[in-house]
């Protein structure tokens, strides 16, 4: 189904956050104030790779105005953070890392004060060698960045006999694939207010993807109980990926325990882009063959993942990308060696599509070359491979049967955007101006969703009947744009039968909502589902049978309802919310604990659920300069039932930006392990201007029969089959096959003499 | 450095503050003024999260220092309308123009300046007239429409021109 | 947003009411003060710490000579310094005088910035995207410097070597552009290639004046490419081929070659010389290429 507002119909839904957002009202984190709160800073690492000698604080703690100069020995607790292994210093001991190391934090009476203490703060390096690549850091005489060396994790996956079976295609293609240091860039940087009271609980109010993990992660720094830790985690300005590990709330917690004052800390975007994760840069090579029929018979593939300073996710998203390599296709000789590597640049991790972006734009790659070389139409190509509905996962995995790759792939086949591009047959010109160049294209993949096998999944929530008459529900979830509010409000008005003004929905409190798992891995409308499937029922029976009591109806004659419960035949309400929570007193209250659903089969990362998405797009190039527009974009999306329809454009629209920009024009540019692109005046994110191209998407809604799990995330599956098209649409219209991205202007420039009819003068 | 007695109307109120003169406009309403509808994002006027109109014209709060607009008319978000919303902020609630909303305040106010600009914008003057609010949420599709609505354009960028599925 | 330094430490800010005051009061100060237009560059280089906030501003929103747009001797439009870019794009003056200049101006920035964002600011950058333009329509200044004021062409302030330090920039004129209306077609283009579809730096730009005649013959040509971190640069070679003679093909891919070979560009991490180089050269062959078959009416 072509997938928007008047399509949409009455599911259309405005999103209950949306009056605060779009009046300047809302209080985001970061805009949060305290009386007699004090402003922190962090010193960040003048270099990207050093022995720390000594750190001299005394001429910043003499400075007037500053309460507090933090370093290594002011850590109660652990000194180190991560979230799977806990391996970067909270503040420097002895060596720094990355140029995003903490060594000390100060806080002072305002922002401008802290930072000239920074200023004051005297610390002497010893220059290390710097390793600014994985090839580097992979030499013999390379410096150890850790104690087990420079290799985090390898991965290693293998069926059949890919040596020989190369032997027995037809064709065979080979390259090398790399892409960028991508930025999240989120528009609300890091930040939030961080307080102690009396009792000696501390509450945090800053941004994460998971605040029960940031909460375990506080009590082992702080060697404080998690009890006597409150996170508030929402709302966030944007996250994707990037807030989910800690970044201020260490020094914001030590320095409020310090001074006794809240503190704010708010990342300036220098500070955020020195100190904060990016997508991790990869390399992978692909070696695939295809038999006389174009099916794909063989497949190796080499992954060199270059994970910066410290762990963070750095394993998990190369196993994602391991799980990735194979797409939703059918083949049965392959190997996958991945090894993700410690570099000092900066630290890589956590960013939507989690190593399936990289990935995906190799295997992609790869098939439009074999369609190439065979002359088999690249769509066509896809076809002739694609998995079954019950086929096991790309790992041989257990996975839910689904038929979304058929789906998507017919979806786009069938779209006017690739009808109207085949009529037209072959690059295309533009009649006057002949260094323009028309060219479409086309990529598809399968996207799992959880956090893969191995890793614990949890998740839950709980629903009641509040004291004031509410339908409430409680996640741990958070809000950073993706839409889970209106998520939660559309299921439980579709439910109950309510409307939104009876519901109360608490997300983000660890004190207020029990645990439902990370805001990630397109995880929580699944868990919200899951959740709700079990707590509804609950509630209902008991709501109906205390109003059975009040009313004098039999239960099996009572539905809930808009405002409270109705008769099954359409009168009502007969009782209100309020009135039954008046007679219940709150206790009708409900908490379920969910798993999110995972492979039975032990192999690591695996996956269970999958989306799967095409996307089809149409480009210009303008050879006088190298210069790429997209003009039109057309997403297939199989993801079960669309459960908001604004929430699911705007998430498809989003990913589809995202990936615009680190296909054409997104690097955070390293040399020497320092940043060049400081700024979002040399970080060139996408503007409107950049986002012209008419978009249109097709939203399959359709499951398995017996699928019980209803509507699957979709948070991330925009983001992760785009780049591919484009470059596919490149090299349609100008026979260029692009490698690398961001797309290179140098590599799509041509000279104007060979384009005008005239002979090529060199 | 000898402060600045900073007198301007902010939504419609007179303020007067004694601040350094080059204290950028930006801290002067969130930090003084306590309007933090306008929001802090790059600081160096590249994102527009801190648009604001001052006399009318649409600049970034950010690059703005006090002694730049003493005297002048200043509007924030907070000041957009009083009681009802402003058609600009009903058409974004309508057509989903804002995700997590961080970047909606600046845009809304170059929406407005915009259409203060041209009424009935074409989409070349929209693209122009909003290319310096980034959005790295939405992808501007949902922005666009917004636009669209409220210059009644019902065919506008981004939004599919036909209903039935191919 | 932070400027990180003790609020005493902050820069003084004066506001003078005349450009001598100004200038001698910027003389007086030397290094520590800078003056101020918009601010827009100041606070850029602030915010990215490639330049140390100063002691002193020196702001020139009073001065009057810096302000307004009016017509001037010989049909020149003369800007103010301080005129904002939007000023200058609105300007009727300047639309009919030299509408490849408004289209440069489009395209530097974004539009809330264009309201703050000065001509001057642009113009004493060295690297402004503007430049390129104003060099193609031959334009002049007035600048005070040395105690006085000062008319000269552009292209001479920006090659002085022995430039006064302190010179204040108070007045540009704009020449009109040869729209060839009597005499034929116009050649005038701007080109600006960025790193994205709006709001870049640039990687290079280039700027074409001159006319064909009836005859079909190019009269005043003038090819100056710049920006992306290039001093303006007028693109001689490739005017001689062209200047009093025809357009022909052949003669077209020669003038290509020469701008290539002779545009010095610079090279950064986003580019290298040699595509800036030959990016020029296309957008300047195409241009051309478009109208070579021109035939006078």
């Amino acid at each position: 189904m072509l997938l928007d507002k008047s399509t949409a119909g009455a599911r259309w839904h405005l999103r209950p956050d949306g009056m605060e957002k779009v009046t300047g009202r809302l209080r985001y984190l970061t805009d949060l104030k305290a009386p007699g709160m004090l402003y922190g800073k962090v010193l960040r690492s003048a270099m990207p790779h050093a022995q720390l000698v000594s750190i001299r604080t005394a001429r910043a703690e003499a400075l007037a105005g500053v309460h507090a100069v933090l370093t290594h020995k002011d850590v109660p607790g652990l000194n180190r953070f991560g979230i799977v292994i806990p391996d970067q210093p909270v503040l420097c001991e002895d060596r720094v890392r990355y140029v995003g190391d903490a060594i000390a934090a100060v806080a002072a009476e305002s922002p401008e004060i802290a930072a000239y203490a920074l200023s004051l703060i005297e610390v002497d390096y010893v220059p290390l060698p710097v390793v600014d690549s994985p090839d580097a850091a992979l030499r013999a005489e390379a410096p150890m960045l850790h104690p087990q060396g420079n290799v985090l994790h390898r991965t290693h996956y293998a069926r059949g006999d890919v040596e020989k079976a190369f032997h027995a295609c037809a064709y065979v293609v080979e390259a090398t694939y790399r892409t960028p240091r991508q930025m999240h860039g989120y528009m609300e940087t890091e930040g939030g207010l961080f307080s102690w009271d009396a009792d000696g609980r501390l509450t945090v109010q800053a941004a994460t993807q998971h605040g029960y993990k940031d909460r375990m992660q506080l009590s082992r720094i702080l060697a404080v109980p998690e009890e006597r830790i409150r996170v508030i985690s929402s709302p966030i300005g944007g996250s994707f990926g990037g807030k989910d590990e800690l970044n201020v709330q260490p020094y914001g917690a030590l320095l409020a325990l310090r001074t006794g004052k809240p503190v704010k800390i708010h990342h300036t975007r220098r500070e955020s882009v020195r100190a904060g994760l990016k997508r991790h840069p990869m390399e992978v090579t692909m070696k695939t063959g295809i038999d006389a029929d174009g099916k794909l018979v063989a497949h190796s593939v080499r992954i060199i993942a270059d994970t910066g300073a410290y762990a963070t996710l750095g394993a998990p998203v190369l196993n994602f990308a391991t799980e990735h390599a194979m797409g939703p296709y059918r083949m049965d000789h392959v190997l996958v060696e991945g090894r993700s590597v410690f570099t000092n640049n900066g630290v890589s991790g956590e960013f939507r599509g989690f190593g399936g972006n990289q990935v995906i734009f190799a295997l992609e790659s790869q098939l439009d070359r074999l369609a190439a070389q065979s002359g088999i139409p690249p769509w066509e190509l896809r076809r002739r491979n694609l998995r079954q509905p019950t086929d096991p996962g790309p790992l041989g995995n257990t996975v839910m049967p689904t038929d979304g790759a058929a789906q998507v792939w017919q979806e786009i086949q069938t779209s006017k955007l690739w009808q109207a591009a085949e009529s037209e047959g072959g690059e295309k010109h533009v009649p006057g101006r002949p260094w323009l160049r028309l060219g479409f294209g086309a990529a598809m993949a399968m996207h799992g969703s959880g956090l893969g096998y191995g890793i614990p999944d949890p998740g839950g929530g709980r629903l009641g009947l509040n004291a004031e008459g509410k339908l409430e529900a409680a996640f741990s979830f958070e809000e950073f744009g993706q839409g889970i509010m209106a998520t939660l409000e559309i299921m439980l008005m579709e439910l109950f039968g309510c409307d939104a003004e009876d519901l109360h929905l608490m997300i983000g409190d660890t004190d207020k909502a029990p645990h439902s798992g990370s805001s990630t891995a397109s995880r929580s409308t699944t868990i919200a589902h899951l959740t709700l499937s079990e707590l509804h029922p609950k509630l209902t029976a008991a709501m109906l049978v205390a109003a059975a009591e009040a009313s004098g109806h039999d239960a099996a004659c009572l539905v809930t309802g808009r405002g409270g419960i109705w008769l099954e035949d359409g009168e009502g309400p007969i009782i209100s919310y309020r009135e039954l929570a008046a007679r219940t007193s709150g206790s009708l209250c409900y908490e379920a604990a969910v798993h999110f659903p995972v492979t039975p089969d032990p192999v690591t990362g695996a996956h269970f659920l999958y989306t799967c998405t095409a996307a089809a797009v149409r480009v210009e190039v303008d050879t006088r300069s190298g210069t790429v527009r997209v003009l039109e974009q057309a997403h297939a999306v199989a993801a079960g039932p669309v459960v908001n329809p604004m929430g699911y454009i705007g998430q498809i629209e989003g990913g589809a930006s995202m990936a615009l920009g680190y296909t054409l024009m997104e690097d955070a540019v390293m040399e020497e392990a320092c940043y060049r692109t400081e700024n979002l005046d040399t970080y060139m994110l996408p503007t409107i201007a950049d986002s012209q191209a008419t978009f249109r998407i097709h939203a399959i809604e359709e499951l398995p029969p017996g699928d019980p799990y209803g509507p699957r995330g979709i948070g991330e599956v925009g983001s992760v089959a785009l780049a591919p098209a484009i470059t596919a649409a490149i090299y349609r219209a100008t026979g260029r096959r692009i490698d690398r991205l961001p797309v290179r202007r140098e590599d799509l420039i041509m000279r104007l003499a060979g384009q005008t009819g005239g002979e090529e003068t060199l | 450095m000898k402060a600045l007695m900073w007198r301007a109307v902010v939504n419609g109120q007179a303020v007067q503050l004694s601040v350094p003169p080059t204290r950028l406009l930006l801290s002067l309403l969130r930090e003084e003024l306590e309007l933090t509808g306008t929001k802090l994002s790059c600081g160096l006027g590249r994102c527009g999260a801190c648009m604001v109109l001052v006399d009318g014209m649409a600049v970034n709060a950010c690059l703005v220092m006090a002694y730049q607009c003493q005297n002048r008319e200043i509007t924030t978000i907070e000041g957009l309308a009083s009681q009802e919303l402003h058609p600009v902020q009903q058409a974004f609630m309508e057509e989903g123009g804002f995700q997590c909303g961080y970047c909606t305040p600046g845009m809304i106010m170059s929406v407005q300046a915009l259409l203060g600009q041209h009424p009935e914008p074409t989409e070349e003057q929209i693209l122009q007239g909003l290319s310096g609010n980034l959005c790295r949420c939405t992808g501007y599709g949902g922005i666009l429409r917004a636009v669209g609505r409220c210059c009644n354009k019902m065919e506008s960028p981004g939004q599919a021109d036909e209903t039935s599925s191919v | 947003m932070v400027l990180p330094g003790l609020p005493e430490k902050l820069p003084h800010v004066a506001l003078p009411r005349g450009v001598q005051e100004a200038w001698q009061l910027k003389r007086s100060l030397g290094e520590r003060a800078v003056y101020s237009g918009g601010g827009t560059l100041l606070r850029t280089q602030w915010e990215n710490q490639v330049q140390p906030v100063p002691f002193q501003l020196i702001a020139l929103d009073r001065l009057k000579m810096l302000r307004g747009i009016h017509v001037s001797d010989g049909g020149m439009v003369e800007v103010g310094a301080m005129s904002t870019l939007n000023e200058c794009i609105a300007d009727p003056l300047l639309t009919r005088s030299a509408p490849q200049l408004i289209q440069a101006l489009r395209q530097i920035a974004a539009p809330a910035v264009r309201n703050l964002a000065t001509l001057g600011g642009n113009v004493c950058s060295w690297s402004g995207d503007v430049l390129p333009a104003l060099l193609a329509l031959d334009a002049e200044v007035s600048v005070y410097a040395e105690g006085k004021q000062l008319r000269l062409p552009l292209d001479a302030w920006l090659n002085t070597s022995t430039r006064d330090p302190h010179a204040l920039l108070c007045r540009i004129y704009v020449p009109p552009a040869a729209d060839g209306a009597e005499d034929g077609l116009s050649l005038a283009m701007y080109a600006k290639v960025g790193r994205r579809q709006a709001f870049t730096a640039s990687l290079v730009t280039v700027a074409v004046a001159g006319r064909f005649t009836k005859n079909g013959t190019v009269r005043g040509i003038r090819i100056v490419a710049g920006g992306g971190g290039a001093a303006a640069q007028r693109l001689t070679a490739a005017e001689n081929l062209l200047e009093g003679g025809q357009l022909s093909k052949e003669r077209l891919f020669a003038v290509s070659d020469a701008i290539r070979n002779q545009y010095q560009a610079a090279s950064d991490a986003f580019a290298g010389a040699e595509y800036r180089a030959e990016a020029a050269a296309n957008l300047v062959a195409a241009h051309l290429w478009q109208i070579k078959d021109f035939k006078a009416p």
